[in-house]
């Protein structure tokens, strides 16, 4: 994404001397420094945070793996053992370095609840949930789109009307919303199946639509109040003036001004849909990391969840970086920073 | 090319436009006449809401669908305008009639290249145009309004050009496809005198090329060297149509005398500008707001020392905003500052008002240490009554959601007075030391005129009897008429009151006008400093001489 980016950027700066060419460069390549930085600078955080999390539990941590801590009896050489095995007899700047180091190069350790390296585990179903949560966003903004350019030529009447639809779709929670498409599409229509078997095209449709919609609406909201400003704005009256039609100043001047704030939320949107899948593949029974995420909860396997949230923020954080060199590709020159 | 020819370009009669507003339907332009022949000027002068940029938008059927128009003929090369449909409409714009609006920044779409820009005329009206000609055709228009080196800009985005090339890409936009007729509506507001006077040169060249130009503006002077009639409007009527050089040298209406009375000019400074009874700040104003006599300092209000500020934005490129600027603002005098957009006018004034820290020099006000590099806000605390600001935009310096009264209540109870009904009686006599009814304290800024919020704001300044007002391109966005009565009233304010006066403006007249000394500042740094006669009448300077022969070109004779 950003290598695009950084190619654009030159081209339009390099047109005016060698010095601004030189300047672009380095001001391009600032800036992806500081992105990358910053992303590291936010997973270290995220590290950080979820370590303290770990150990600031109530309870002996051995204990807990050991199983569940209460009412079970377990020898002291058993936890003695386990604290062996998991570093917990070591001083705690000790694990919270070796925590780092590990998840710096992606070993996250065993999960006893599953019963499998965790690396593997999250090999397994983060596929399934980037599959949800990217085919999800896509059509979110299919969905916004379509709507909000289908309203906006509608008059007073249609926008109000479509304020209304979009404020409804975005606050659908998700789990109704599932059980409601599949009363619908599985048990009265039969044309769905309940259960999302993964790679299977049908199953992914209620699962998709479920984290859309709310999606959808919020993104619709977004576009439709950028897409009146630009409207409104004077160009699009310069542009009308040159004998534009309405339509070719919505979608050559309006829509691209509307585009890019609906793009920095997407990134917010993405760490949504994440979260969502959770509740969503509970719903559909569909393997994911959501599930996970859930076993983990339930049989309190802390090293598990500590690893999924950590590739949940870390997609959060590629998701951003990829937004924000998108914004600067629709928006170069950063026209509105001035 | 008499104006006795059969048929003219462009010819109105009777025009009526209104627009049905909740309901009601409200006339704003009442039955007005005029032609416009191949190869001349009419220029619309006015106030803003005097109807000049309605008459524009009906020409090119751009009013929106409230609006009604009606004529007894309305006629442009021979069709009539008032039967077109919208697909006619669309094969109007841009093919025979050019529109240019006011500010290019935000008039030419700031995501689109102006290549695309002023491609767009020939994308729409010459749709069998391959890609490779329409480049060509853009390239040609741009060298042809004076852009140098296009094939250096055609990709460049209007954000990305100097104020003076965006003006010209957007006029490109607009004669690409060389329409008969050209709508210019203010096309130099908000320009510099050097880029103004260039953009009307350019109209002209083109007006003596054949195109008609219909130009709108609020400034008789800017518009004099182009046009060849002047329409000067009022409340929705021409009160004047005659030719350019018989309206400004022998003005009949008494409207269009006022208008030209507005202008500042170098040899009427200390006379009034606006007309209307003889101002007085009523007494009990003065009594509320004027600083004890005991307060009475000798010295300067302001001193700036050696200040300098430098910019480091780009890693790269450090940017010198103001360059080892030094000056004083005797007591009960203005000091004006005069200089282009860029030249750090607007920097200085920051650190004036102490909102931006020096990287070296000092400010004091009334003989304080103000403003320098250690200084902290907590110090200035105690000061800051002493010193109010009025702004360019008095809009977005009040609190969106606040009414008059709180914009007012808010400056008055600063420090240590209490909120009552003395505070209310405070605010009342700052309304009518400005001007303006007791009834504005429970209207909103949004709802009020541009002159009328500029009084409020020259109110909110001088809620604590300040020693200093800065000023900082305080009357830019007026029309000339409002100037001149907020020009009359800051000097009125200035007899009475005895505050000193930092007046920052790009206009020299205005600048004249109202100071005693004028500092003259180029990318950063003072090129001229004297007193107001000897910087406009003498320069010393090649930049003030520039910066004269912009303003004098612009139709200002001294």
């Amino acid at each position: 994404m950003s290598w695009v980016v950084f190619k654009r950027h030159r081209k339009g700066l390099a047109t005016l001397t060698p010095l601004g060419a030189h300047l672009g460069a380095r001001l391009a390549l600032w800036r992806l420094a500081t992105q990358g930085l910053s992303a590291l600078l936010v997973m270290f955080g995220v590290v950080s945070v979820t370590f303290i999390a770990l150990r600031v539990v109530p309870g002996d941590p051995a204990r807990l793996i050991a199983g569940g801590g209460s009412g079970i009896d377990v020898s002291e050489v058993v936890l003695q053992q386990i604290r062996e095995q998991y570093g917990l007899n070591r001083p705690l700047l000790q694990q919270y370095l070796s925590m780092l180091y590990d998840f710096g190069r992606g070993q996250f350790g065993y999960s006893y609840i599953m019963r499998d390296d965790i690396g593997s585990i999250l090999q397994r179903y983060l596929g399934p949930t980037l599959l949800l949560a990217v085919t999800a966003l896509a059509c979110a903004w299919l969905l916004a789109l379509a709507f909000v350019l289908w309203s906006a030529r509608g008059g007073r009447l249609a926008s109000a009307l479509g304020a209304v639809v979009e404020t409804l779709s975005a606050s659908l929670p998700h789990f109704w919303l599932g059980a409601l498409l599949i009363m619908l599409f599985s048990v009265q229509l039969r044309w769905l199946p309940a259960v999302s078997e993964p790679g299977s095209v049908p199953g992914l449709v209620m699962p998709v639509l479920t984290l859309a919609l709310p999606c959808a609406g919020y993104l619709a909201q977004i576009l439709r109040g950028s897409l009146a400003n630009a409207l409104q704005a004077p160009f699009a009256l310069s542009a009308r003036a040159r004998g534009e039609s309405e339509w070719g100043v919505l979608l050559r001047h309006a829509l691209r001004h509307a585009i890019a704030p609906a793009i920095s939320a997407s990134a917010s949107f993405f760490g949504a849909l994440i979260s969502g899948a959770v509740v969503v593949e509970s719903v559909f029974s569909r393997p994911g990391l959501g599930r996970v995420l859930m076993l983990g909860v339930d049989g309190r396997d802390i090293q598990l969840v500590a690893a999924v949230v950590t590739v949940a923020a870390l997609l959060y954080v590629i998701a951003n970086l990829a937004a924000d060199n998108l914004v600067r590709w629709v928006d170069p020159g950063a026209a509105h920073e001035h | 090319m008499s104006d006795l020819l059969p048929s003219p370009l462009l010819a109105a009669r009777n025009l009526r436009i209104g627009f049905d507003v909740a309901g009601a339907y409200r006339e704003v332009l009442h039955g007005v006449d005029f032609t416009l022949q191949p190869g001349r000027c009419l220029a619309l002068v006015g106030e803003s809401g005097s109807g000049k940029s309605v008459i524009a938008k009906s020409l090119v059927g751009l009013l929106g669908d409230a609006a009604r128009v009606s004529a007894d003929q309305l006629e442009f090369q021979g069709h009539n305008l008032l039967a077109l449909s919208q697909a006619h409409w669309r094969s109007v714009r841009g093919e025979r009639v050019g529109f240019v609006l006011q500010d290019a920044l935000v008039s030419l779409d700031p995501l689109r290249t102006v290549g695309e820009e002023v491609g767009d005329a020939f994308r729409l009206h010459r749709r069998a145009m391959p890609a490779a000609e329409r480049r060509q055709q853009v390239l040609e228009t741009l060298a042809r309004v004076g852009i140098p080196d296009p094939e250096q800009r055609i990709d460049l985005r209007s954000p990305q050009l100097s104020g003076g090339l965006r003006q010209r890409a957007l006029i490109a936009s607009a004669i690409a496809l060389e329409p008969a007729l050209l709508i210019a509506d203010e096309p130099t507001t908000a320009l510099d005198a050097s880029v103004q006077a260039q953009i009307l040169a350019l109209l002209l060249a083109l007006k003596q090329r054949g195109t008609a130009i219909l130009l709108i503006s609020h400034d008789l002077a800017a518009v004099a060297k182009v046009a060849d009639h002047i329409a000067v409007m009022h409340q929705g009527k021409i009160v004047e149509y005659a030719p350019s050089a018989q309206l400004r040298s022998a003005p009949v209406s008494p409207y269009t005398r006022q208008l030209l009375a507005a202008i500042p000019h170098p040899q009427r400074k200390g006379q009034r500008l606006s007309p209307g009874p003889a101002l007085a700040l009523p007494a009990h104003a003065l009594a509320a707001i004027a600083r004890p006599a005991a307060e009475a300092l000798r010295g300067p209000r302001l001193e700036v020392r050696n200040v300098s500020k430098t910019f480091h934005r780009h890693p790269a490129q450090p940017r010198r905003a103001v360059d080892n600027v030094s000056f004083q603002v005797p007591a009960g005098a203005t000091l004006g500052i005069v200089g282009e957009s860029g030249s750090g006018k607007s920097t200085l004034a920051n650190i004036v008002l102490g909102l931006l820290t020096p990287d070296a020099g000092q400010v004091d006000l009334d003989g304080h240490a103000w403003v320098a590099r250690q200084q902290r806000e907590a110090q200035r605390r105690p000061l800051r009554p002493r010193m109010g600001v009025v702004f360019q935009d008095p809009l977005s310096s009040f609190d969106p959601r606040w009414s008059v009264a709180q914009v007012l209540e808010d400056a008055l109870l600063f420090g240590a007075r209490k909120r009552g009904p003395t505070v209310t009686a405070q605010a009342h006599s700052l309304l009518d030391a400005v001007g303006l009814p007791r009834s504005a304290l429970h209207s909103h800024p949004r709802y009020l005129s541009g002159g009328q919020r500029q009084r409020i704001a020259i109110a909110r300044a001088l809620a604590h009897s300040p020693s200093l007002v800065v000023c900082d391109e305080a009357v830019s966005a007026l029309d000339v008429s409002i100037q001149a009565q907020i020009l009359d009233l800051l000097l009125l304010i200035q007899r009475e009151l005895h505050v000193s006066y930092l007046f920052i403006s790009h206009d020299l007249d205005v600048v004249h006008h109202m100071s005693q000394q004028v500092v003259v500042m180029k990318d950063g740094a003072i090129v001229e400093h004297g007193e107001a006669d000897q910087v406009l009448f003498h320069p010393s300077h090649d930049y003030t001489r520039q910066l004269l022969a912009a303003s004098r070109a612009n139709g200002v004779s001294p």
